[in-house]
């Protein structure tokens, strides 16, 4: 019915906690979300969203999801046409070569896109995500959410 | 199996808790709680959703912020998130990005705030995971 590699979640939680262990921390992970909210994101337009990480640990990001809804009518659009560009600290280090397809990387719940592996923001950084419609008729109202585990940190015993 | 071997009280079994809400103002929060039982710890390990949509295409244009243990309770994200984001319907449930453990006798607290779309609807949020027993409680 399900296919192993749609489950990969212990595979991520393994990674993480052993390259967690390799710098000599233990961790426990908390299931976590953040936001990156567009409304509206209007026709033709670039924005910028920062997120920045809560000071209590690590946010390790899995999982990327989006909903998007047409202003005027309030019908749900299934494939925004829009690019995104995601960022490592304001200035930093980009995940794509160059603007990338929405729905390339970014799924629903049911089927969240799966990152081939998890990005490790650590405590207090910030990622930015800027998103551009090519929409010429619409505006939008797109939410985007990363899924992934706080990674707070344990006395080590 | 195994623990029973060696004379251990120990079970786990799927469960589902649910929160019902029913929403009557559009883009105002409404809350819907569920109090856990207190026989076992609550290891939740998936959500789903149901909107009683008659179409699936016009989609839930709502937002969802979930705490455990009330109100003031430990949030699962930093701002509400999109209904689709975090929640499916049947048959496929969302898996959470690691199991959540939840303290017997605690409380699933949701906040729903519904965007667009028809009101009054009542919408469902399904905690889905197994109750632990003889692990604390």
């Amino acid at each position: 019915m399900f296919r192993a590699h749609e489950w990969p979640i212990n595979a991520y939680l393994e990674t993480t906690r052993a390259e967690y262990r390799a710098a000599g921390k233990d961790v426990e992970f908390l299931p976590f979300y953040y936001n990156a909210e567009f409304v509206p994101l209007n026709i033709s337009v670039t924005t910028n969203v920062v997120n920045t990480c809560d000071h209590d640990s690590d946010f390790i990001i899995f999982q990327s999801m989006q909903t998007c809804f047409n202003v005027a009518t309030g019908a749900i659009i299934a494939s925004p046409n829009c690019l995104v560009r995601i960022t490592q600290e304001v200035g930093g280090r980009r995940l794509e070569d160059r603007d990338t397809h929405l729905i390339n990387i970014f799924g629903r719940a049911q089927r969240p896109f799966l990152w081939p592996r998890p990005l490790r923001v650590p405590a207090k950084s910030s990622w930015t995500t800027t998103v551009t419609s090519l929409d010429a008729a619409n505006n939008l109202n797109l939410r985007l959410t990363y899924g992934g585990v706080k990674a707070v940190p344990l006395v080590m015993r | 199996m195994l623990d029973s071997s060696r004379g251990k009280d120990r079970d786990y079994v799927q469960h589902v808790y649910e929160v019902q809400i029913a929403v009557v103002t559009l883009n105002t929060d409404t809350v819907g709680t569920a109090n856990l039982d207190t026989d076992a710890p609550f290891l939740w390990l998936a959500s789903m959703g149901d909107t009683q949509e008659p179409n699936s295409t016009t989609g839930t244009d709502a937002t969802v912020m979930v705490r455990i243990g009330g109100a003031g309770g430990r949030a699962w994200s930093r701002t509400p998130v999109a209904w689709h984001n975090c929640l499916s319907t049947r048959p496929v449930p969302v898996m959470l990005p690691a199991p959540n453990l939840v303290p017997p006798g605690s409380q699933f607290h949701v906040t729903l705030n519904r965007k667009t779309g028809t009101v009054p609807r009542t919408l469902a949020v399904q905690f889905i995971g197994l109750k632990l027993f003889g692990y604390g409680g």
